[in-house]
C-alpha cells in the first residue's frame, strides 16, 4: 500500500470520498494544525478553536460527496473553517479578531479593551495592526507558514499576504523601535 | 501545495510546497515555535485527530456502503473512480447498442437505385406538381417538355395585352 505522504489531498480526499477511513485520517493529520491556527485567528482561544476545527472536519467529512476533486482541497476545506469560524464568533456574539475577514486594510483598528493576556510590547503591538496584517504576522512571523500557505489558508493571493506583511512590519518596526533603541 | 509534501505528524504543519518561509533567521518551522499559540504537547493533537477520526467514522462507513466500486481497489490502496466510472461505462455501453441498432437498420432497408437527393425531392413533392415530372424522368427533360409546364413568362404577356 502506498505511503499517505506521497499522495496529493486530493488522491486522499478521493479515496475518503468513498469511505477510506485512512485517507481521511491523512488529511486530519495534514490539516489539523493549520485549521488549528487558522481558527485561532478567529477565536483567540485554543479551546474555541478546537471546537471550530472539529466542526470544520465535522462539516467536510459530511460534505466530501460535493467535494469537486478538480478543485484544490485546501481552499474547499480551510473556506469551511473559515464558515464555522464566524458562525461561531457571531454565534457567541464575540468580537471578532478578524471579523469579518474582508475588513479593509488600512482602516483603523477596533479600541481593544486591556487584556491580561498580553504579556508582551510586542504581543500588543500585534493587537494594534489592521486584522487582515494581524493574521498574516501571527500566521507567517508567529506560528511559521509561509505566505502562500497563509494566503491559501485566509482565501487571499500569496502576493496579498506578502503587502499585508510587509505594511505590518512597519508598523511594527515604528511602534516597537522606541523599546529596541532602550533595549539596544 | 498538495503535490509536495512532507512527512507529517500530529501537531506538525507538513506544507513543504513553497520554498518561502519565513524570514526569521533558522526558522524551526511551525510545530517548534515557541511564538506559537498552539500546544505543543504531542498528545494534544494525537487526541484532537483522534475525536476527529472517531466522529468522521460514521459518515465515512456510509460512504463506504454507498461506494459499490470500493472495494474494487488495486493493490497500493488507490480505489477505482466509484460512480463516476460507472456512469462513463455505461455511456460507453449506451452508445455501441445505439450504433449496432443503427446498423442493423441500415443493412435490412431494401436497396434503392434512387439518389439520396432525388427521393428527397420527390418525397417533397405534391402528386400532380409538374416539375415532379421533371425531375423523376430517368432522362433529362426536353426544352419543349419544359415550355408546355413553364411558358416563358414574355411569350404569354403578349396574349394577355391582345384580349
Amino acid at each position: 500500500m502506498s505511503d499517505a505522504r506521497d499522495r496529493t489531498d486530493e488522491e486522499l480526499a478521493r479515496d475518503a470520498q468513498r469511505g477510506d477511513a485512512a485517507a481521511f485520517d491523512a488529511l486530519v493529520r495534514r490539516y489539523l494544525r493549520p485549521a488549528m491556527a487558522l481558527a485561532w485567528q478567529y477565536t483567540r482561544g485554543v479551546e474555541d478553536a478546537e471546537d471550530v476545527v472539529q466542526e470544520a472536519f465535522h462539516r467536510a467529512v459530511r460534505a466530501l460527496a460535493n467535494y469537486d476533486r478538480t478543485r484544490p482541497f485546501s481552499a474547499w476545506f480551510y473556506a469551511i473553517v473559515r464558515n464555522v469560524a464566524r458562525t461561531a464568533i457571531s454565534r457567541e456574539g464575540r468580537r471578532a479578531a478578524l471579523a469579518p475577514l474582508t475588513v479593509l486594510e488600512g482602516e483603523p483598528p477596533a479600541p481593544v479593551a486591556p487584556d491580561p493576556a498580553l504579556h508582551s510590547d510586542a504581543e500588543r503591538a500585534i493587537e494594534a495592526l489592521a486584522p487582515m496584517q494581524q493574521a498574516c504576522v501571527r500566521l507567517c512571523d508567529l506560528e511559521g507558514f509561509t505566505s502562500a500557505e497563509a494566503g491559501r489558508m485566509l482565501g487571499i493571493s500569496d502576493n496579498s499576504v506578502r503587502t499585508h506583511l510587509r505594511r505590518a512590519r512597519e508598523h511594527l518596526r515604528v511602534a516597537l523601535g522606541p523599546q529596541r533603541r532602550m533595549m539596544g | 501545495m498538495s503535490d509536495e509534501r512532507s512527512a507529517s505528524t500530529p501537531g506538525q504543519h507538513t506544507v513543504s510546497g513553497d520554498r518561502q518561509r519565513s524570514k526569521l533567521p533558522s526558522d524551526p518551522g511551525p510545530a517548534d515555535r515557541q511564538t506559537s499559540k498552539l500546544p505543543h504537547d504531542p498528545g494534544y493533537w494525537e487526541g484532537l485527530a483522534a475525536r476527529i477520526r472517531d466522529d468522521a467514522a460514521a459518515p465515512l462507513a456510509a460512504y463506504a456502503a454507498a461506494t459499490p466500486l470500493a472495494a474494487d481497489a488495486t493493490a497500493d490502496g488507490r480505489g477505482r473512480d466509484g460512480w463516476p466510472d460507472v456512469l462513463a461505462r455505461g455511456a460507453i455501453w449506451w452508445l455501441t447498442a445505439a450504433g449496432a441498432a443503427i446498423a442493423v437498420l441500415w443493412l435490412t432497408l431494401p436497396p434503392r437505385d434512387v439518389s439520396p437527393a432525388q427521393a428527397w425531392i420527390e418525397a417533397s413533392l405534391t402528386p400532380d406538381e409538374p416539375v415532379g415530372t421533371l425531375v423523376s424522368g430517368d432522362m433529362p427533360p426536353a426544352v419543349d417538355t419544359v415550355l408546355v409546364h413553364f411558358p416563358p413568362a414574355g411569350a404569354e404577356r403578349p396574349q394577355e395585352e391582345r384580349r
